[in-house]
């Protein structure tokens, strides 16, 4: 046989061979990520050029984005495959057998609170939050800025509590269900209640967005694989059952605990009467701060002028293009009937503006209603020539935050894990070097992936996110001036587009978010390859799809956030009950991987433009349904496919005659 | 000079079982019949999905899991612990599991492993009419599908893959190694002795195993057996799959000629590996120890000469023994089951490595066996 030399030999290996095996997998490794990230990028331009008839702005920019995504991703996955994932698996098998119960739960409490720390996905929220003016909702202004640090440390705890309890779950072989019927039910009851008391309503519910948006962020694309694979080598050697399931549910617990943590969190602030505006606000006198507020954001009289101006533009251009439209009799007794339909602009002027309880009210205003034309009305004027680099965004800069940011959370974690491993519990890997090799994968990569996002995914996606209002109203295109659309006359039929829209880049960016593929991995390395990584993804990517095409309908139609989470919960809990627990787990867990660093900027820049466009004024809740779309779409393909399988095999009682011998 | 002690006359029983519940009756039976250690890996059934739309294409049916019992039982008991457990577990009916032995060279034993307990008289079996083969195939992870799909349309029952680790080669390309997983899968199939070249050829092809890389194929001889694991999974529409179908034709006509592989068209479709060299009448050394052990002896076995190796890891099921406390917090030992295959005249080499790494690391738990591996491909080289 070939191998005669002694196996403690290294092999010699020239130039070309090494090169001849490193560069296929290299291009393999590549090939992977382009097929995970080609659609949802070609979805955006080509929607961008064909749907909107736009051309993109920063082209060069984006396009050297993406290209540094891809590699980002490719060195990323390989950092998880050799680094991070064998660590946490290692280290969750050693630490039952040399520590006692509770020093690995106070180990996986220091985890999930350093997870929180390190991934700065939760900084994303505060961004979501940006448009917030305090005399709206007082309450999220307030935890948003003055107590931003206790909200980020409530969700630590929230975290940390989780992966202990999580961890706990696996020692005693617990089920997964009994915890989602508690958490859910407490969180269901505590929206609701916050939801529908009035007290509450009027200042606490603002919060809600920001509480489940909380859970769906906290889980990143560092935290999940560490924590999945921490779990497998903790029920490798706990568990005594047949659980294939074994090391999931932690990161479903990690999903609902900050909900609960920010709830509370809120109601406690609330009940201190220590928020903007409140009793006990610490920053001063709460009416100078409200006049210099009102000044400096001139939310209402500045956003009134400017739809004046923008109204008597669209006046101007209408009279230009000889195109009349003006309201009958029969439209004023449809106005009074309450039946007017709503494709007409607003407009009011005049009026005495007062301050009254802390709210600016406008006494007696003109208020126009003016229809819009059935002919669509687009105005295009001469864009100058689109930029190819965007002026505000310095290559350098960007590239030192995010080599700042990768190496903060790769190393906070994996150093903390590493520590552990070798210094604790004196547990010596076979290859470190394969690990250290590893690490410096993972933050290459998440650097460059970063960087990738920052230039060219979330810049592509705000570009065509902001455009999507176009379809069904008029704005100023993103990077450009001058008015446009609305594309499709009738707010409805806009609407709806604007909807698949979001459907469509829903389930394209789920397919390129790397936790996810490191779950569809260890899903499908748990069961010994049974439950293939397709089935989890694409399933996981349509619910996804679904989560944020209602998302879109909550903002295009100003619908109450609690409305839309309340009876998706409930049905979850129905489908949970009647699901076996391999899929409870997964599609609970799926949950809170789905909304990464690759949805997130997409969907908010989506969410924020069509929420200026419409008049909401934040963006909150929209990555709360993307993540309750996925569990529903992975419980129903569960139970489609296992009930195909039960009657593929018909317990037949027709006796082979093939005997043993 | 050794402290394992040596048994003759054993044979590996192997039982596939889909997971619907039945595992615990099967360990019941089996301990009863006086076996003390089984060994349990998780394993998947393959099946074919007869009805191929782009739906079933983007949300992938799963694969059955199963669960695989590895275990030495004496010659002359093994025919009374498989009919107990085709009894047990109905092996009989149409894809309710599998069972087949292997006879197997000496055994080694440390002291704390125990193997049997009871009387080892019985009736030792008669060859059976129809000889069965098994054939296992260990590729690169991710690549045993396309192994077990051509197995199923070459007419086996469905195939049983599970997962494995490989050292031998990778460990020796410095840090090159990370281009290459150390990942396995292993697909092991049985069937019936005049479909054994066929089989063998299709998955061989179907792996490009004679390609360098890629992977290794064996046969290993099978004294008993029965095996009804569904291969396909029909439509909901049809009240017998067609595996049940084929089954019952088979039965009419008395053999699997009707089948008929037409010869002319398979000399079109002739596959590169069939005039590809096999290599012929090599052993396969098997070594159980507690994980914690399985670098040592890896070690050891690639030390010795063989030229690779590969682990899979489960646990073992040993009976409870009375007084011992089982309530509250458990801890497993994780167990792996090392293999190699080698060229007989390495045999003693290899073993006494491991013996050695035994009583240098004084390894309590561990069994060593071998058994003949009639007929094997890899790619040799040019």
């Amino acid at each position: 046989m070939a191998a005669e030399q002694k196996y403690s030999e290294n092999l010699k290996l020239g130039f070309n061979e090494s090169v001849k095996i490193f560069v296929p997998y290299l291009w393999d490794k590549v090939a992977e990520q382009i097929k995970c990230v080609w659609f949802v990028i070609a979805y955006l331009v080509v929607f961008q050029w064909l749907v909107l008839g736009l051309g993109i702005v920063y082209s060069i920019m984006i396009a050297l984005g993406v290209f540094i995504v891809i590699f980002g991703l490719a060195f990323f996955m390989e950092g998880l495959r050799l680094g991070l994932m064998p660590l946490g698996e290692m280290t969750g098998s050693t630490l039952p057998r040399k520590f006692p119960l509770w020093a690995t739960l106070v180990f996986s409490f220091i985890l999930g609170v350093l997870a929180t720390f390190a991934e700065p996905a939760i900084f994303v929220l505060k961004e979501a939050g940006s448009g917030i003016s305090p005399l709206d909702a007082p309450l999220l202004y307030s935890m948003l800025n003055e107590y931003s640090g206790q909200l980020v440390n409530c969700v630590g705890v929230g975290v940390g509590l989780a992966v202990a309890l999580g961890i706990l779950r696996f020692f005693y072989n617990w089920s997964l269900k009994p915890f989602i019927y508690v958490g859910v039910v407490t969180l269901v009851s505590l929206t609701a209640a916050i939801q529908f008391i009035p007290e509450l309503n009027q200042h606490v519910a603002p919060i809600l967005g920001l509480a489940w948006d909380c859970g769906a962020v906290t889980t990143g694309p560092v935290t999940v694989p560490l924590v999945l694979a921490l779990g497998i080598g903790v029920c490798r050697i706990v568990s005594s059952g047949d659980n294939s399931s074994a090391g999931f549910g932690v990161v479903t617990l990690a999903s609902l605990f900050p909900i609960l943590a920010v709830s509370l969190l809120g109601l406690y602030h609330y009940q201190a009467k220590d928020f903007y505006d409140a009793e006990h606000y610490p920053a001063g006198v709460p009416e100078i701060v409200q006049n210099e507020v009102v000044i400096q954001e001139a939310t209402f009289q500045e956003k009134a002028k400017m739809k004046i101006a923008e109204i008597s533009a669209l006046k101007a251009a209408r009279e230009a293009s000889k195109v009349y439209d003006y309201y009958t009799e029969k439209d004023l007794e449809a106005f009074l009937a309450g039946s007017l339909k709503p494709n007409y602009e607003f407009n009011f002027s005049g009026g005495v503006p007062q301050i009254v309880d802390g709210k600016i009210v406008v006494n007696n205003p003109t208020v126009t209603l003016t229809p819009q034309g059935n002919t669509p009305l687009v105005l295009k004027q001469e864009f100058q020539e689109s930029p190819l680099w965007h002026p505000g965004k310095n290559f350098v800069e960007i590239l030192k935050q995010s080599a700042k940011d990768a190496t903060k959370a790769i190393m906070m974690l994996c150093g903390f894990l590493f520590v552990v491993l070798l210094i604790f519990l004196r547990q010596k890997p076979r290859y470190i070097d394969e690990l250290v090799i590893g690490f410096g994968a993972a933050i290459a990569g998440m650097m460059l992936f970063l960087l990738g996002i920052g230039i060219g995914l979330s810049v592509l996606g705000e570009e065509v996110g902001s455009n999507v209002p176009a379809l069904f109203g008029a704005t100023t295109p993103w990077g450009m001036e001058g008015n446009y659309g609305p594309l499709i006359s009738g707010g409805f039929w806009g609407k709806l587009v604007a909807i698949l829209f979001g459907f469509v880049l829903g389930y394209g960016a789920t397919l390129a978010e790397p936790a996810l593929n490191a779950l569809g991995d260890t899903v499908e390395k748990i069961t010994v390859g049974a439950f293939k990584k397709n089935l989890l993804m694409q399933s996981v990517a349509t619910g996804v799809g679904l989560g944020i095409g209602t998302g879109v309908c909550k903002i295009a139609y100003n619908i109450d956030l609690a409305y839309l989470l309340l009876p998706p919960y409930l049905l979850l809990l129905a489908l949970t009950f009647i699901s076996n627990e391999d899929f409870v787990n997964f599609a609970w867990d799926s949950a809170g991987v789905t909304t990464g660093p690759i949805t997130v900027p997409l969907v908010m820049a989506m969410g924020l433009g069509i929420g200026a466009a419409t008049g909401v004024s934040d963006g909150f809740g929209v990555l709360s349904l993307a993540s309750v779309g996925p569990i529903i779409s992975v419980l129903t393909v569960g139970l489609i496919v296992t009930r195909k399988h039960k009657q593929a095999k018909p317990a037949s009682e027709e006796t082979s005659t093939e005997v043993a011998a | 000079m050794s402290d394992l002690k040596e048994a003759q006359g054993y044979e590996l029983i192997n039982i596939i079982l889909p997971q619907q519940g039945k595992a615990k009756g099967v360990l019941d039976t089996l301990y009863k019949c006086g076996c003390r250690s089984v060994m349990h890996i998780g394993s998947r059934g393959s099946v074919l999905s007869e009805n191929s739309s782009l739906l079933s294409k983007m949300f992938p049916p799963p694969s059955p899991k199963q669960d695989v019992f590895q275990l030495l039982v004496p010659a002359a008991k093994v025919s009374e612990v498989m009919e107990k457990v085709t009894a047990e577990a109905h092996l009989h009916i149409s894809g309710a599991g599998g069972i087949f032995s292997t006879p197997c060279g000496p055994v080694n034993l440390s002291e704390g492993f125990k193997l049997w307990e009871g009387s080892t008289d019985g009736q030792a079996y008669q060859a059976p009419e129809q000889k069965r083969v098994g054939i296992v195939c260990i590729v690169e992870r991710g690549a045993a599908d396309p192994i077990a799909k051509a197995a199923i349309l070459a007419g086996s029952p469905g195939p049983s893959v599970y997962f494995a680790e490989g050292r031998g080669l990778r460990d020796r390309v410095r840090l090159l190694r990370i281009c290459k997983t150390a990942e396995k899968e292993i697909v092991v199939v049985v069937v019936e002795e005049i479909d054994e070249d066929l089989v063998f050829q299709e998955m061989s092809a179907a792996g490009r195993i004679t390609e360098p890389g890629r992977g290794f194929i064996y046969t290993i001889p099978v004294s008993q057996g029965l095996l009804n694991l569904t291969g396909t999974d029909s439509g909901r529409k049809q009240s017998a799959s067609m595996q049940e179908i084929i089954r019952a034709i088979d039965e009419i006509k008395g053999g699997k000629a009707w089948r008929g592989y037409n010869p002319i068209l398979r000399e079109a479709t002739k596959r590169s590996c069939e005039d590809k060299p096999v290599l012929t009448d090599l052993i396969c050394v098997t070594c159980v120890t507690p994980r914690d052990f399985n670098d040592v002896i890896m070690d050891s076995m690639l030390h010795a000469g063989a030229p690779a190796a590969s682990v899979s890891h489960g646990r073992i099921e040993r009976p409870v023994v009375e007084g011992e406390d089982t309530t509250g917090l458990r801890l497993n030992q994780e167990w792996s089951i090392a293999q190699s295959i080698i060229s007989p005249n390495l045999l003693d080499q290899v073993r006494e490595g491991i013996r050695a790494t035994a009583k240098e690391h004084t390894i309590e738990d561990i069994c060593m066996y071998t058994y003949d591996v009639p007929k094997a491909q890899t790619y040799l080289g040019k």
